[in-house]
């Protein structure tokens, strides 16, 4: 019913709405558009564009006010906002908003197309948000549909002045038929959308992603904590990070990962905090940065780390970190031994880090002489002035500790039993927060207790430093990768052994991570959804058309030597797998059924495949010669015989064959006798003889002209 | 074109990938508005419906027949142009909507001033369905050629008494018309359909009707070759002349036999032995030298001169 009700107009200009409305909302994504406007549009718009009323059209007496209203609107917009951008686009919705409600001519059509696109375009700068992707393809859906029918009503009105609107809706041309061809023409232009995004050659190995005005503030990381319950750990979901591994799954048994971004080596008594902040370059190998060789043995674990934009420096991956490679034009190493890249990174960021996760081999732990070396030793283990109570309280933990190994280990198991993590702690007024937590509270969060044990290490002799980033986060199972947030934000001890180097022990009793996620499947799905997006879409740059080229050629090469192999086992007749063998006959059969198909179907030329042998029917041969003779002028009537055609041409000199053929036809069509070789051949003959009169005849006669 | 241009350049500048998107989408819409008109047209076909005979100088209204062979997609926004020849202007005949399997007649009509064989240019159809960014053109295959006659016109009266064909009834003679002439015995090999059954079953024996003929004239229109530097205004008049004759003559139910220098044709009287005269006619080109005429050995030939302005002389065989 409504299909057939509906005028044509008013089909088209509710399209145009929708164009506009889905053009507008992706400027929801960004800070341009409130949603209350939004909003009101949407509802003017489409009330307009249903009732087809034209109450609320500008009045034409007020039209020639329009251009000084919308320059008063950009002033005002500007003055209020201060964003010139902005104001400018929303005067471009307030102009779109403007024609759509009084489309008089095809130019006005065309304008509203203009500013769609524009917003489009603006909010393709603005954001980087997955909420592009619904807007781009409502954009690409509307416009196929709104786009076939302004053809259609422009074509019309251009041939047929003033009957135009009457022709375009007697042709009832709006059906569900014509509906879902729209649609599928849309979606082939996705398709062809797709392809063409992914093959047009970029320039840079690295893409610029759009700089985003929100960096996530640094927290839960510093290059300074305190004791005292600054630097508290704030319970924020947002995503800081997503990690994921190329080269498959983690390993189970690094149920301990985490991510490391920089240590604090200097202690006042009241905070950690990072000494001397030197700047040296680190050195490249190529595309990637090194930083340390494979010391462990173990295989070595590689991450691609999706990092969004953060108000620090800090690159962050799993310890121990050994090679680097991601679109930085250099890199440093910071005084804690952390990397951090030249600028504040302001927009999403990607890299890939390689990193030995393995034990210290145990030969190593504890042996040697014991010997540090001075720079070490002056910097990871000077201490303010510590009471004597903690120092006892050191040496009566690790008393059984026989080598300085074990002594940190009695350590972080003594505060992991003993203690209890706990976050939002009131210390004690006046008391000295490392006395007070050891002694009295004896819980807090992990900063308490990574700065404790480092203290403790320090009065043993051990050089230590508090290591901060992140828990290994929530996994993803969908996505196949870890999600860490804000509330992931850890910190932990590193112990220095001569001879095995820096090595990590976490004394929190926090709950090692959230192995999996506690997010519902959409919202899982969701986040995984945005990764792909980001690395996919905002983040492919040539390096991945290289490997896609590259995967490609691979694949095709590995598909071209199965199906030799196939055809090579089936030709010499010798067994193989009974199973390849099976699909390599299925995949061939089904190919010929697809072509013997696409034949029915007339895509494809049968005779490309199928050679088309002599024909047996006379009336093929009889069809032919009709055929020759049309073609040179001699067009049998609908109402004649085969004899009276044959008769008519008696006087012309292609009169004897023709007759012959036609006798022919006769006597095996009409008198069902049954067509011989030797009758066959004589058509094949006749057919070619009156191919060769009507040639000199068609000479004679271009000749006398 | 240029937009998508700009449009890329500013993407590449930029290096942003969304506006690589967008990029990719007017790219699409491109490609896409490139292969889908012709995809419109195809399986279209087209069928040009000619009167019988059509003649010079005489507008032949004809029939295109437009079928859209597919048979579930319909054709939009067809545009057809009909051929023209010379100076004349074409029509354009506009399709909104040709469902699948649907037929559509368009009527035209045509007028060509020369007799002879013509070759009509192929009907064009173009469409820019659906983004009107760009228009394919078809033609289907060309028809094959019209033969237009040479020009009809009616035999006066004093030009019949020029030639003096008067007709004349010179005697009944035994024939299959309709009028009694005779009652005769039967005899084997007799068309037993016209046995008188009344007569017989009177006399006791098998009559047979023998029934009245008309007398046909016989008349041989004998077209003579111009001389060298005839106009080809005073040559297509006579042509005409001679065409209108054989017509005249075969409206009548006269035998009529058309003699070229080069060609003869039987006596005959009906409508399929007229359309070999006229397209004769319609064919004959003069040659450089006249040629000698053959022998006419039938009473009353009408000789016409093609270079003589008062062309009309009866044979006084």
């Amino acid at each position: 019913m409504i299909f057939a009700g509906m005028p044509f107009d008013r089909w088209f200009k509710i399209s145009l709405s929708l164009l506009a409305l889905d053009a507008a909302a992706g400027l929801l994504a960004t800070s341009f558009l409130s949603f209350p406007v939004f909003a009101i549009m949407a509802s003017v718009l489409l009330l307009e564009g249903w009732t087809d009323s034209g109450h609320l059209r500008i009045a034409r007496r007020l039209e020639p006010l329009m251009p000084a209203g919308f320059l008063l609107f950009l002033f005002l917009d500007y003055l209020f906002l201060r964003s010139l951008s902005a104001a400018l686009t929303r005067l471009f919705l307030a102009f779109l908003v403007y024609k759509l409600l009084d489309l008089s001519t095809h130019r006005d059509i065309l304008w509203v197309y203009l500013f769609t696109f524009i917003l489009l375009f603006v909010t393709a700068t603005q954001t980087t948000s997955p909420v592009f992707l619904g807007v781009f393809v409502g954009y690409v859906a509307l416009g196929t549909w709104s786009w076939i029918l302004f053809h259609l009503k422009r074509e019309t009105e251009t041939a047929l002045p003033g009957r135009g609107t009457a022709a375009l809706t007697e042709n009832r041309l709006i059906t569900p038929r014509f509906m879902l061809c729209s649609l599928g023409l849309a979606l082939g232009c996705l398709s062809v959308t797709l392809g063409l995004f992914f093959m047009i050659p970029r320039v840079d190995l690295a893409s610029l992603n759009q700089i985003t005005q929100h960096s996530i503030p640094a927290s839960g990381y510093a290059n300074r904590t305190s004791l005292q319950g600054l630097g508290v750990i704030e319970l924020d979901p947002t995503v800081v990070m997503r990690v994921a591994f190329p080269n498959g799954s983690p390993p189970q048994e690094h149920f301990n990962l985490r991510w490391r971004g920089t240590s604090l080596d200097a202690f006042d008594g009241q905070a950690w905090f990072q000494g001397t902040l030197t700047r040296p370059v680190l050195e490249r190998d190529g595309r990637d940065f090194v930083f340390a060789q494979p010391m462990t043995g173990q295989p070595l674990f590689v991450q691609e780390i999706s990092l969004e934009p953060l108000s620090g420096r800090q690159l962050f991956a799993a310890p121990t970190l050994l090679r680097l490679q991601g679109p930085f034009p250099a890199l440093h190493f910071d005084s804690g031994d952390g990397i951090v890249v030249p600028a504040k990174i302001d927009r999403p960021l990607r890299y890939v880090a390689v990193s030995d996760l393995g034990p210290p081999r145990p030969e190593r732990l504890g042996a040697g002489d014991g010997l540090i070396a001075p720079k070490i030793s002056e910097r990871y283990l000077a201490l303010p002035a510590v009471s004597s109570r903690v120092k006892a309280l050191a040496r009566e933990i690790t008393e059984a500790a026989p080598t300085p190994y074990a002594a940190a280990l009695l350590i972080e198991g003594y505060l992991k039993t003993q203690f209890l993590y706990r976050l939002g702690v009131t210390p004690t007024p006046g008391a000295d927060p490392l006395e007070d937590f050891l002694f009295t509270q004896k819980q807090g969060h992990c900063e308490y207790f990574a700065g404790s044990m480092a203290v403790l290490l320090r009065t043993l002799g051990i050089p230590s430093r508090v290591a901060t980033g992140f828990q290994k986060g929530e996994w993803n199972n969908i996505g196949r990768f870890y999600t860490v947030r804000q509330r992931d934000a850890h910190a932990w001890v590193e112990a220095y052994f001569p001879e095995s180097g820096w090595v990590s022990f976490d004394p929190s009793a926090r709950a090692e991570g959230r192995a999996a996620s506690r997010d519902g499947w959409t919202a899982r799905a969701v986040e995984a959804f945005r990764l792909r997006w980001t690395r996919y879409v905002i983040q492919y740059n040539v390096g991945d058309q290289i490997g896609m080229a590259t995967s490609i050629r691979n694949k095709l090469q590995e598909g071209f030597s199965w199906l030799a192999r196939g055809w090579n086992r089936l030709a010499s007749g010798t067994s193989g797998p009974p199973r390849e063998l099976a699909e390599f006959v299925t995949i061939c059969m089904a190919g010929l059924g697809l072509i013997v198909w696409l034949s029915i179907q007339r895509v494809i030329p049968a005779r490309l495949f199928f050679r088309r042998g002599r024909p047996r029917s006379p009336v093929v041969f009889y069809e032919r010669m009709l055929r020759l003779l049309t073609h040179r002028g001699y067009i049998r009537p609908v109402n004649s015989t085969a004899r009276e055609f044959s008769s008519s041409l008696a006087e012309h000199p292609v009169h004897e064959p023709v007759a012959e053929i036609t006798a022919l036809y006769e006597r095996v069509r009409f008198g069902r006798e049954l067509l011989s070789q030797a009758d066959e051949r004589r058509a094949v003959e006749l057919l070619g003889t009156l191919r060769s009169v009507t040639r000199r005849a068609a000479g004679r006669m271009a000749g006398r002209r | 074109m240029g937009i998508t241009c700009a449009f890329g350049f500013a993407a590449l500048i930029a290096r942003a990938n969304l506006l690589y998107l967008i990029l990719a989408m007017m790219l699409s819409f491109l490609l896409c508005s490139g292969a889908l008109p012709s995809l419109t047209l195809r399986r279209l076909s087209i069928r040009r419906i000619m009167p019988t005979r059509v003649y010079a100088g005489k507008p032949a209204p004809y029939l295109f027949v437009i079928r859209n062979a597919r048979r579930v997609v319909p054709s939009y926004t067809l545009s057809v142009v009909p051929p023209t020849l010379g100076e004349e202007t074409a029509g354009r005949h506009f399709l909104l909507k040709l469902s699948a399997g649907e037929s559509v007649n368009i009527e035209h009509s045509l007028t060509i001033k020369r007799r002879g064989l013509h070759h009509l240019p192929a009907v064009s159809v173009s469409t820019s369905f659906p983004f009107g960014l760009f228009t394919k053109r078809c033609c289907p295959t060309p028809d094959g050629p019209i033969l237009v006659l040479p020009a009809i016109r009616r035999i006066t009266a004093p030009e019949l008494s020029a030639l003096a064909v008067t007709w004349e009834r010179v005697g009944a003679r035994r024939d299959r018309s309709s009028d009694l002439y005779n009652l005769r015995d039967y005899r084997d090999g007799d068309d037993p359909r016209f046995m008188h059954w009344k007569t017989s079953a009177r006399v006791g024996s098998l009559m047979l009707r023998e029934p009245e003929t008309e007398n046909h004239p016989k008349i041989s229109v004998v077209v003579e070759d111009p001389i060298p530097g005839t106009s080809s205004g005073l040559v297509e008049a006579n042509i005409s002349l001679a065409a209108s004759l054989a017509v005249h003559a075969v409206q009548r139910g006269w035998e009529v036999q058309l003699v070229l220098a080069d060609s003869r044709t039987k006596l005959g009287s009906d409508e399929p032995h007229l359309d070999r005269i006229l397209e004769q006619l319609a064919l004959y080109e003069p040659p450089a030298n006249p040629r000698p005429l053959p022998l006419v050995n039938t009473a009353g030939a009408i000789r016409i001169k093609l270079d003589d302005s008062c062309p009309l002389r009866r044979d006084p065989t």
